[in-house]
C-alpha cells in the first residue's frame, strides 16, 4: 500500500487546535435553577434561627446539610465501544484539548474532569513497586502537568507507570462544570462486554447521567444494546449520542435505524446525533456549534441531569431542615401546651419526662439500633463473604473446565481474557449485592431508631401536630404527622446517599481494584516456555503438564483476586457501619438535647403565675411563627421530588 | 476424468469416485459426486466478518463491478454466490434444495432480486455473471454476525453450532475485521464467522476493512491502518489463524477499479475551486452534498460522489489533483486502486490461493470423503478411509501443507531463526521456486539452484543435528524432501 501524502496545510481534514481555556460569550448551559439558591438562603436561615435558640447543635446539622449541597458532584459517565469518538466528545464539549485523542491508540485509564479555577491534573496511582500490591497501601495521588496528559493516560504510557496508574482526575474552569458536574471519560480497551466493560457498568451505579456513544458508521450492534439496556438498569437518566455525523452522508438514516432498534428493544431514551469536530472548530464561527447538535446534548444535561439532581439535592435539604424545624417546635411546642392548659401540665411534664429517658437510651452505647446495626454488618459480611466465595468456586470450576478442553499453549491469551472478565463479573455481581445490602439494613436501622423513639414524641406531640393543622400548612408535610414515618422518610433519604459513599470520591470513581484485577495480567508462569523444555518428553504428559501450570496460575490469581474484592468489601462495610453510626449518633444527641429543653421549659412553665404564662404565651406565638416560616418559601417548589 | 489432472488429483478424483459408488444413503451420494465436480471447479473464496465490514463492498471491488447491493444499514442478508458463467442469471436456493430462477432487476448498478417468498425459506442465492474475475474464483457473501436483526442473527448461529462433520463448503477464508482492541472479547469473532467451513492458517487471509474511517478520514488514515494491520499480524491469536493482515478498503478499490472520466472531472472542478471555498466544502458530509453549495455541480453528482468514494476518497482524490500528484482518470485510479490495498490482496490471491487451489480443493474432498465416512454413509469405510490415510501422508503437497500448518499453529517448534525459511520453502508465501526460496521472480537458475543448495544443506544439518527434538526432526525431513524436490525441477532446466 503506498503511503498517501501527507496533509497540507490547505487540506480540509486537520483537526483544528482548540483552546485550552474556554472562550468567553459562548452559549453554555443555564446555571442552576434559582431554586436551589433560595434553598441555601433557607437552610442559612434555618442556622440563624438555631443559634438565636440557643441550639448550635442543630446549626451545625444545617451547615452539614449546606456542605453537602455544595460539594454534590454529578458524574456524567461518557460510555461506549472502542473508537466511538469518547475522548473526543468529552473535548467537544468542553472545547478543550484535555482528553488525548488519537487515530490508533485509546484512553487506557478512567479520566474524570471537573471543576477548578485553575487548570490542573491530578493522577491516583498505585503505590510504588515493593508495597508488593497489598490492598492496605492508600493510593497516591501525583499532581501531573495538564498539557502531558496524552503520554500518561493513553496506552502509550509507560509501562511501569502504566500498571500503577488507576484514574487521572482534571480540574478545568468551565462554566459546564461549575455546576457540580464532572465528566468521566471511560476508558476504550477492551469493548463493552470484556472486564473493563463490566467495571464500568457497575460504576454506572453511582452516576448520575450516562451518555453514550456510538458513531454515525454502523447502527447500534447487539452488544451495544445489551449494555445501553444494563446501563439503564443502573442509572436511568441516559442519552444515546451518534458521533462523527461530518463524516458519513447517510448519517440520518443510521439515526433514524438506531431510534428504531431502541423501540424494538423497547429502550425509551432520546438519540442525538452530534459532530465533535465541528463543535471543536465552533469557537472560530458561533454558526458552526449550531449545525454541531449540541445544543441538544447540553438541554438534555441541563434537563435530565442538572435539574433533576437539583431537585433531589433541593428535596434532601428540605428534610434536613423540616427535622431541625421539629426540633425547635417541641420545646416551644411543649411550652405552649402547658400554659394553654395549665391543669395537664403533670401529665405533660410527665409524658416529656418518659420521652427524656427514651432520647437518653437511644444515645446511650450498645443501645438497640446500634445491636441492630452491628448485628446487620456482622450478618452483611458473613453474607457478602459467602456470596463471593460461591461465585468464585464456580469460577473456579468453570475456568478448569476450559482449560481442559483445550491446549493452554493455545487456548491461553483467551482463557487469560475470559477469565479476567468472569472474575470482574462476580466481583461485580458480588458488590451489587453489598450495595443493595447496605442499603437496605440502613432503612431497616432508621427504622429501628424511629421505632425506639416512637412512643414518646407520639404522646409529647399530639396536641402540637393538632395546633400545627389549625395553621396553614403544607398539607404534605402534615400528612405524615407521625415522626416515625417522617424519620424513615429522612433516612430512606439518606440511605438512598449511602452507595455513592460506599463508591468513594471521584478518585475512586470506579470500585478501583476492579479495575487494577481487569488490566494485572493472570501470570502464567513457564506456560509460554514448557513447550520447549520438555519437547522430548510424550506429548500427552507435557499437554497435562500444561493444564496443571495453567490451572495453578488461575487458582493464584483467583485467589489473589478473591483477597482483593473481600478486603474491598469489608472495608466499605466497616464504613458504611461508622457512618451509620456516627450519623444516628448525631442525631439521637440532637433529639436528647431537645427532649431534655422540652422538659425544663414545661417545668418552668407550670411554675408561672398566670399573667406571666400570658405574657409568655404571647412571646412563644412568634418564636412558633417564626419556626413554621422557616423553609416556607421554597418549600412548593420541591415538594414534586420529596 | 479430466485429462489435465496431475497425479495428486488424480488419485483424490479416484478415491472420491469409489467412495461415490459405495455410498449407502442419497445425501452422501451427492455430496460425494459435487466434491468430484469441485475438484476441477473454480476456487471458492468466501467472505467473512462481522455485520457492516464491509464485505459486499470488497465483493464489489474484487469483482470490479457493482453487484452485490451494498447500504448504510445491513444490507445483505442471504448468502449470495457469485459464479462466473456465460448468461446473466440468479437461482435462489431453497431449504430444502429446490432451485428456482428468479427475476431480477439492477437498476441502480446492484443486483435487486425478486425472491418471491419470505427470506427465511431460502438457503441462499447463486448469481452467475460473465466477469474474467470470476472466472477462477467463486465469490460467497455472507451476512455476518452480531447483527441486531435477530433473524439474520439467529440464522447464523444456528449455522454456527451445526454439526461439526459437515463437509466444507469454501476452500479459502477472507476475514474482515473492523479496527477493534486486542483485548476485546469480539476481537476474534471475525475468525469465528465458521459458517461455510473453518479457515485454518492456509486458507484464511485477515483483512482489515474500512481503514479509510480510521482516524475520523484524517488523510493520514490509511498510513495508521498499515501500522495497525501490521501489529494485527504480529498478535500470537490472529498470527495464528492468519498469517496475513492486509488493510484493503473496499470503496476505494471499487471506485478505482470503476472510475468513469465524468467522476474524474467533478472531482477536478472540486479540486479547481478556490481553495477555502473547496476546504468548507469538504468539511462536512453534509457540506459536500448541501444544496446550496458554492460549486458547479448538482447535489445529485456530488451524492454520486460521496456514494461512491466516501468523505476520505473525495478529500484524497481532490487533494490528489490539486497538487498534481495525478492527471488523469486512468492514473487517478491506479493511484486509488494502489492505495486501496486492493491490488496487494488481488496478489496475495493469486499467489498463496490460486495457485494452490488445487491443493485446497484435493483436501476440501477428502475432507468431504471423511465426514462421510464419519456418519457412515459408505459401505467399506476402513478401506476407504485406509486408502484416504494414503493419499494424505504419500501426498508430498499435503505433507508441505501439514508441516506449514503444524509450523503456524505452533504444533511443531524449529528455532526462532528457522522458522521464516521453513515457512517460506513449505510454499508459506507463494508456491513458485523463487518465492519459496526468498529470492526475487527474475533470478537466473544458477542463483536458484544455489540457494536451494545451500537450504537443502542447511536443513541436511537440522535434520541430523543431535539437538534437534524428534518433532522438528521429522518435520526437517519434510523441509528437507522439498528442497530436493526443487533441486529436482532445477537441474534440467540448466542442462
Amino acid at each position: 500500500m503506498q503511503r498517501p501524502a501527507r496533509p497540507q496545510p490547505s487540506s480540509p481534514a486537520p483537526a483544528p487546535t482548540p483552546t485550552r481555556r474556554p472562550a468567553p460569550g459562548r452559549p453554555e448551559p443555564a446555571k442552576p435553577p434559582a431554586d436551589l439558591a433560595r434553598v441555601v438562603r433557607a437552610l442559612d436561615e434555618g442556622k440563624q434561627l438555631a443559634e438565636q435558640h440557643d441550639r448550635p447543635d442543630l446549626g451545625s446539622h444545617l451547615d452539614q446539610a449546606r456542605k453537602r449541597l455544595d460539594q454534590q458532584v454529578l458524574g456524567v459517565a461518557i460510555v461506549g465501544e472502542f473508537k466511538r469518538g469518547k475522548s473526543t466528545l468529552v473535548n467537544a464539549m468542553l472545547q478543550t484539548d484535555v482528553c488525548p485523542t488519537d487515530a490508533d491508540i485509546v484512553t487506557a485509564v478512567p479520566t474524570i474532569v471537573r471543576y477548578g479555577a485553575e487548570p490542573s491534573a491530578v493522577a491516583q496511582l498505585e503505590p510504588a513497586a515493593g508495597a508488593d500490591g497489598s490492598p492496605d497501601s492508600q493510593i497516591v495521588e501525583e499532581p501531573v502537568d495538564v498539557d502531558r496528559l496524552a503520554e500518561l493516560v493513553s496506552e502509550a504510557a509507560d509501562a511501569s507507570w502504566r500498571r500503577r496508574l488507576r484514574s487521572v482526575e482534571v480540574r478545568l474552569p468551565h462554566r459546564l462544570l461549575k455546576t457540580g458536574l464532572s465528566l468521566v471519560d471511560t476508558p476504550g480497551v477492551g469493548g463493552l462486554e470484556s472486564a473493563h466493560g463490566i467495571v464500568t457498568l457497575g460504576a454506572l451505579r453511582t452516576t448520575t447521567g450516562v451518555i453514550f456513544v456510538t458513531d454515525a458508521s454502523q447502527e447500534l450492534t447487539k452488544p451495544e444494546v445489551d449494555f445501553l439496556r444494563q446501563a439503564m438498569e443502573r442509572c436511568p437518566a441516559a442519552v444515546c449520542v451518534v458521533t462523527k455525523t461530518d463524516l458519513y452522508p447517510s448519517w440520518r438514516r443510521i439515526v433514524e435505524l438506531d431510534r428504531q432498534h431502541l423501540k424494538t428493544a423497547g429502550i425509551d431514551l432520546p438519540v442525538i446525533p452530534v459532530s465533535s469536530f465541528l463543535r471543536l472548530r465552533a469557537w472560530r464561527s458561533p454558526k458552526l456549534n449550531e449545525e454541531s447538535g449540541f445544543a441538544a446534548l447540553f438541554d438534555w444535561l441541563r434537563t435530565s441531569v442538572l435539574e433533576n439532581a437539583t431537585e433531589l439535592a433541593a428535596a434532601a435539604a428540605h428534610r434536613d431542615l423540616g427535622f431541625v424545624q421539629e426540633q425547635l417546635r417541641l420545646e416551644v411546642a411543649a411550652e405552649q401546651q402547658v400554659l394553654a392548659k395549665p391543669e395537664a401540665s403533670a401529665e405533660v411534664v410527665g409524658a416529656l419526662r418518659r420521652r427524656s429517658e427514651r432520647t437518653r437510651k437511644l444515645v446511650e452505647r450498645g443501645n438497640g439500633w446500634q445491636q441492630f446495626l452491628f448485628d446487620g454488618i456482622d450478618q452483611l459480611i458473613a453474607d457478602v463473604k459467602h456470596d463471593l466465595a460461591g461465585r468464585m468456586r464456580t469460577v473456579v470450576r468453570d475456568v478448569e473446565a476450559v482449560i481442559d478442553q483445550g491446549d493452554p499453549k493455545e487456548t491461553w491469551p483467551d482463557i487469560e481474557v475470559w477469565l479476567q472478565r468472569q472474575v470482574v463479573r462476580a466481583a461485580n455481581e458480588n458488590h451489587e449485592l453489598l450495595n443493595e445490602r447496605a442499603a437496605q439494613l440502613a432503612t431497616d436501622v432508621a427504622e429501628a431508631f424511629a421505632l425506639e423513639s416512637e412512643e414518646p414524641l407520639e404522646l409529647g406531640l399530639t396536641a402540637p401536630v393538632d395546633v400545627l393543622r389549625g395553621l396553614s400548612f403544607d398539607p404534605a408535610q402534615l400528612a405524615a404527622p407521625d415522626s416515625q414515618k417522617m424519620v424513615r422518610m429522612l433516612f430512606a433519604g439518606r440511605a438512598a446517599l449511602i452507595p455513592v459513599t460506599l463508591a468513594g470520591s471521584a478518585a475512586s470513581f470506579f470500585a478501583g481494584s476492579l479495575l487494577l484485577l481487569a488490566a494485572a495480567p493472570v501470570v502464567a508462569i513457564g506456560v509460554g516456555f514448557i513447550g520447549r523444555k520438555l519437547i522430548r518428553d510424550e506429548r500427552q504428559r507435557q499437554l497435562t503438564y500444561r493444564r496443571q501450570q495453567a490451572k495453578m496460575s488461575c487458582r493464584r490469581y483467583l485467589d489473589e483476586a478473591n483477597f482483593v474484592i473481600e478486603k474491598d468489601c469489608l472495608d466499605s462495610l466497616r464504613r458504611t457501619r461508622r457512618e451509620l453510626r456516627d450519623e444516628f449518633q448525631a442525631r439521637a444527641g440532637v433529639m436528647h438535647a431537645s427532649s431534655q429543653r422540652a422538659l425544663t421549659s414545661a417545668e418552668r412553665a407550670a411554675s408561672l403565675t398566670p399573667q406571666e404564662r400570658e405574657q409568655r404565651a404571647a412571646e412563644l406565638a412568634d418564636k412558633r411563627a417564626e419556626i413554621e416560616r422557616l423553609g416556607r418559601s421554597t418549600r412548593t417548589a420541591s415538594r414534586g421530588a420529596a | 476424468m479430466s485429462p489435465h489432472d496431475d497425479p495428486l488429483t488424480a488419485a483424490v478424483r479416484e478415491l472420491v469416485g469409489v467412495a461415490r459408488d459405495r455410498a449407502l444413503d442419497p445425501v452422501s451420494r451427492d455430496q460425494l459426486a459435487e466434491a468430484v465436480d469441485r475438484l476441477s471447479g473454480p476456487l471458492r473464496l468466501a467472505i467473512a466478518g462481522r455485520v457492516k465490514a464491509g464485505k459486499s463492498t470488497l465483493l464489489n471491488a474484487l469483482v470490479g463491478e457493482e453487484l452485490a447491493p451494498t447500504d448504510a444499514g445491513e444490507c445483505t442478508k442471504l448468502v449470495t454466490w457469485y459464479i462466473g458463467g456465460h448468461a446473466v442469471r440468479v437461482i435462489a436456493v431453497h431449504k430444502d434444495g429446490r432451485r428456482e430462477q428468479r427475476p431480477f432487476s439492477r437498476e441502480g448498478g446492484a443486483l435487486d432480486v425478486d425472491l418471491g417468498a419470505p427470506v427465511d425459506t431460502f438457503d441462499h442465492l447463486e448469481v452467475s455473471w460473465p466477469s474474467s474475475r470470476l472466472q477462477d474464483l467463486t465469490l460467497v457473501d455472507t451476512p455476518g454476525i452480531a447483527s441486531l436483526s435477530t433473524e439474520v442473527s439467529e440464522r447464523t448461529s444456528t449455522l454456527l453450532s451445526a454439526e461439526d462433520d459437515r463437509p466444507p463448503v469454501v476452500d479459502a477464508v477472507l476475514y474482515l475485521f473492523r479496527h477493534s482492541h486486542a483485548s476485546d472479547v469480539r476481537f476474534l469473532e471475525a475468525f469465528h464467522d465458521d459458517e461455510l467451513g473453518r479457515g485454518t492458517p492456509l486458507n484464511a487471509v485477515g483483512v482489515l476493512s474500512r481503514p479509510d474511517e480510521i482516524g475520523s478520514c484524517r488523510l493520514d488514515a490509511l498510513t495508521v491502518a498499515a501500522r495497525v494491520a501490521d501489529r494485527y499480524e504480529r498478535d500470537p491469536r490472529i498470527h495464528r489463524l492468519s498469517p496475513l493482515v492486509l488493510p484493503v478498503a473496499g470503496l476505494l478499490g471499487q471506485a478505482g477499479t470503476t472510475l468513469r472520466e465524468e467522476e474524474y472531472r467533478a472531482l477536478a472542478m472540486i479540486a479547481a475551486l478556490p481553495e477555502d471555498v473547496c476546504n468548507e466544502l469538504l468539511l462536512t458530509a453534509d457540506r459536500l452534498l448541501a444544496d446550496d453549495a458554492d460549486v458547479m455541480l448538482t447535489p445529485l453528482e456530488r451524492a454520486h460522489l460521496a456514494d461512491r468514494l466516501g468523505l476520505f476518497g473525495v478529500r484524497l482524490s481532490v487533494m490528489l489533483i490539486r497538487n498534481r500528484t495525478v492527471r488523469s482518470a486512468t492514473e487517478l485510479a491506479q493511484r486509488l486502486a494502489a492505495d486501496s490495498g486492493l491490488e496487494e490482496l488481488r496478489g496475495v490471491l493469486a499467489r498463496q490461493f490460486l495457485e494452490r487451489s488445487r491443493l485446497l480443493r484435493a483436501r476440501s474432498a477428502l475432507a468431504t470423503v471423511r465426514a462421510v465416512l464419519r456418519r457412515g454413509g459408505c459401505a467399506d469405510a476402513d478401506r476407504i478411509d485406509a486408502r484416504v490415510e494414503e493419499v494424505m501422508s504419500t501426498a508430498h503437497e499435503f505433507v508441505e501443507v501439514r508441516l506449514l500448518t503444524d509450523l503456524r499453529t505452533g504444533a511443531v517448534t524449529v528455532a526462532e531463526r528457522l522458522e521464516e525459511e521453513m515457512d517460506r520453502l513449505l510454499g508459506g508465501s507463494g508456491h513458485s521456486v523463487a518465492r519459496r526460496l526468498g529470492l526475487p521472480e527474475e533470478s537466473s537458475v544458477p542463483q536458484l539452484l544455489d540457494a536451494s543448495y545451500a537450504a537443502l544443506d542447511r536443513w541436511r544439518r537440522v535434520e541430523s543435528s543431535p539437538m534437534t527434538s524428534r518433532d522438528a526432526r521429522i518435520a526437517a525431513r519434510g523441509v528437507v524432501r522439498t528442497c530436493e524436490g526443487i533441486v529436482a525441477t532445477l537441474v534440467p532446466a540448466r542442462v
